[in-house]
């Protein structure tokens, strides 16, 4: 089991499902989700921005970019709301999220 | 029509010489007037509705099904013989059923006209009936807001007084949240009780054809008719259909109800958690004793729900690539080209988005860790919640988080898989449930959930009866 989902490996999957990958706002809204529901499961999940391939043309610019995951974002959901909480200016790269029912990684 | 050919449902009775061909017509155009506002239906078939009237009076009294001349309106991703079935979905705009659904042939069989299909949200995919390929359906309390979803289109052609029963299919939600949001009835049949047979597959261990209605009667005439087992559907089960409509109209308060905790409500708004209290006082004032109970965490239920969920809709939309079913784009003359451009340009941002997610779940590496992992929570939770039927009849929860949002709000990413927190339950353990309507918060209807053990239907609407009698 892989220690964490990567966006750039996510949208990679892409290929795999016979669709063209998400772009702009649509590609962070579906990075946002896929957190809220992958999250549960994976020990460490998804990167930072600075390996995020949306900061590329064609994706996401400005602030969404830099880090999708922003502290005024809904927090519900999620047993501690501190599951958002990215510091990318500290180089954190995963976001740590309490395993459930023993089933995670 | 004339009123005495009435029941209280609205539809009309079986025996008498009733004018099916002009209450068809009536139906028809008061449908398509109410449609003008709130495009509850994406097909009205006026021909194949006539027509069917004119057949219907040529039936001798004794031969009358037990529906005779009852208007449906039917939900897209259900196949109705002829007539557009899209699902939502651009990818399917140019699609038509060359056969019937089980449930709509069983409806045909006692009597049912099929006036149209209804609006959904792609594939079934949402919460809001928003992002059909067509548009929202409004909501016909309050047009300015969303009606819920997916099954958006029958509840308002229920609501608006278009039809009075219509067949929706509920994987998550999707028939008793629209049900809530528009104040009717909307059931939630026991996993295995109605055939799926001609219904667009999104989750196949969620999915179940339900029926909405103004009234509990109405609901358990059209669950006779629809329930039992099918050849065409391994998973439909052989059991005895009771007669719900005589359940139905025998209102009985239960002995005892098991509502959520108030730390379980605490996400709802202060009126909305003010509608769940009368509610329960209602029960009490009627007889019934409660006793509480706590949900499953809500991170562990959202989870498990789109992890499971995901995975099949990736798996059951594979065929829909331009080649087997489908618009094609050709895109620059290969195959592999022509199936990712048929599914890009076909396929809404949700219907992608869910696909991304269950591939990524069932891909090499995630799927012992995330699909097991999901398939052990779901299993926990069904245990979890069978066993609190050990202190009571029914569970009672809210059926929304929230009020319905006015259509041009702004949505957080997510946002809505949270406002599945409830009805998920009942899909997860495949439990039957019923959204009951409970009063209103703001003048916007407010409902409750009813869940009972499996196969307890005819139970479940004779309290919904008793609850709003």
């Amino acid at each position: 089991m892989a220690d964490g989902i990567k966006s750039d490996e996510f949208f990679r999957i892409a290929a795999l499902a016979s669709v063209a990958p998400p772009e702009g706002e649509t590609r962070t809204r579906n990075l946002l989700a896929a957190r809220k529901v992958l999250g549960t499961y994976t020990s460490r999940v998804v990167e930072t921005a600075r390996s995020e391939p949306e900061a590329q043309p064609g994706g996401p610019s400005g602030e969404d970019a830099a880090c999708p995951l922003r502290p005024d974002e809904p927090r519900d959901g999620f047993p501690d709301g501190k599951a958002f909480e990215l510091a990318p200016e500290r180089g954190e790269r995963f976001v740590q999220v309490p395993r459930v029912l023993g089933g995670g990684t | 029509m004339t009123p005495a050919g009435e029941d209280p449902s609205g539809f009309p009775l079986p025996p008498g010489d009733l004018d099916v061909a002009g209450a068809t017509a009536a139906a028809l155009d008061r449908a398509e007037e109410v449609d003008r506002r709130i495009q509850a239906f994406l097909h009205l078939d006026r021909e194949g509705a006539a027509a069917t009237a004119r057949r219907l009076e040529r039936q001798p009294p004794d031969a009358r099904g037990p529906l005779f001349g009852l208007p449906v309106a039917v939900k897209d991703n259900i196949a109705v013989r002829g007539l557009p079935s899209t699902s939502g979905s651009a990818l399917l705009g140019a699609y038509r059923a060359p056969y019937d659904a089980t449930v709509v042939e069983r409806l045909r069989c006692a009597g049912a006209v099929i006036l149209g299909t209804t609006n959904l949200d792609e594939f079934g995919m949402g919460s809001a009936t928003t992002s059909g390929f067509r548009g929202p359906t409004r909501n016909p309390v309050d047009p300015e807001r969303i009606v819920g979803g997916s099954s958006g289109g029958p509840a308002a052609a229920v609501a608006s007084g278009a039809v009075p029963v219509a067949l929706g299919t509920d994987t998550g939600g999707s028939v008793r949240l629209p049900a809530a949001h528009t104040g009717i009835f909307g059931l939630r049949p026991t996993y295995g009780r109605v055939s799926r047979f001609g219904i667009t597959a999104y989750a196949s261990s969620f999915d179940q054809v339900g029926c909405l209605a103004a009234h509990p009667e109405g609901l358990g005439r059209v669950l006779s008719v629809i329930s039992g087992a099918d050849p065409r559907d391994a998973t439909s089960v052989d059991r005895e259909v009771p007669d719900f409509a005589a359940a139905a109209a025998r209102p009985a308060f239960p002995r005892t109800v098991v509502a959520c905790s108030d730390d379980d409500i605490a996400i709802l708004d202060s009126r909305s958690r003010a509608a769940f209290h009368r509610a329960l006082h209602r029960f009490e004032a009627g007889g019934s004793t409660i006793r509480r109970f706590r949900l499953p965490e809500a991170v562990t239920t959202i989870s498990a729900y789109y992890v499971l969920a995901c995975a099949e809709a990736s798996s059951n939309l594979a065929r829909f690539d331009g080649m087997r079913y489908g618009n094609r784009v050709e895109g620059d003359g290969t195959l592999a080209a022509a199936i990712r451009g048929s599914r890009t340009a076909g396929f809404g941002d949700e219907v992608r988005l869910r696909i991304l997610l269950g591939t990524t779940v069932l891909s090499q590496g995630y799927r012992d860790a995330v699909y097991a992992a999901a398939t052990a929570a779901r299993k926990a939770i069904r245990d979890r919640l069978l066993g609190h039927f050990e202190q009571g009849e029914f569970l009672l929860i809210p059926v929304a988080r929230t009020a319905p949002r006015r259509l041009t709000d702004a949505v957080a990413a997510g946002a809505d898989y949270d406002g599945d927190r409830f009805t998920i339950l009942a899909s997860l353990a495949g439990l039957p449930a019923l959204a009951v309507p409970a009063g209103e918060r703001d003048g916007l209807p407010f409902g409750v959930e009813l869940m009972a053990p499996p196969w307890q239907e005819a139970a479940l609407l004779s309290a919904a009866a008793a609850f709003t009698g």
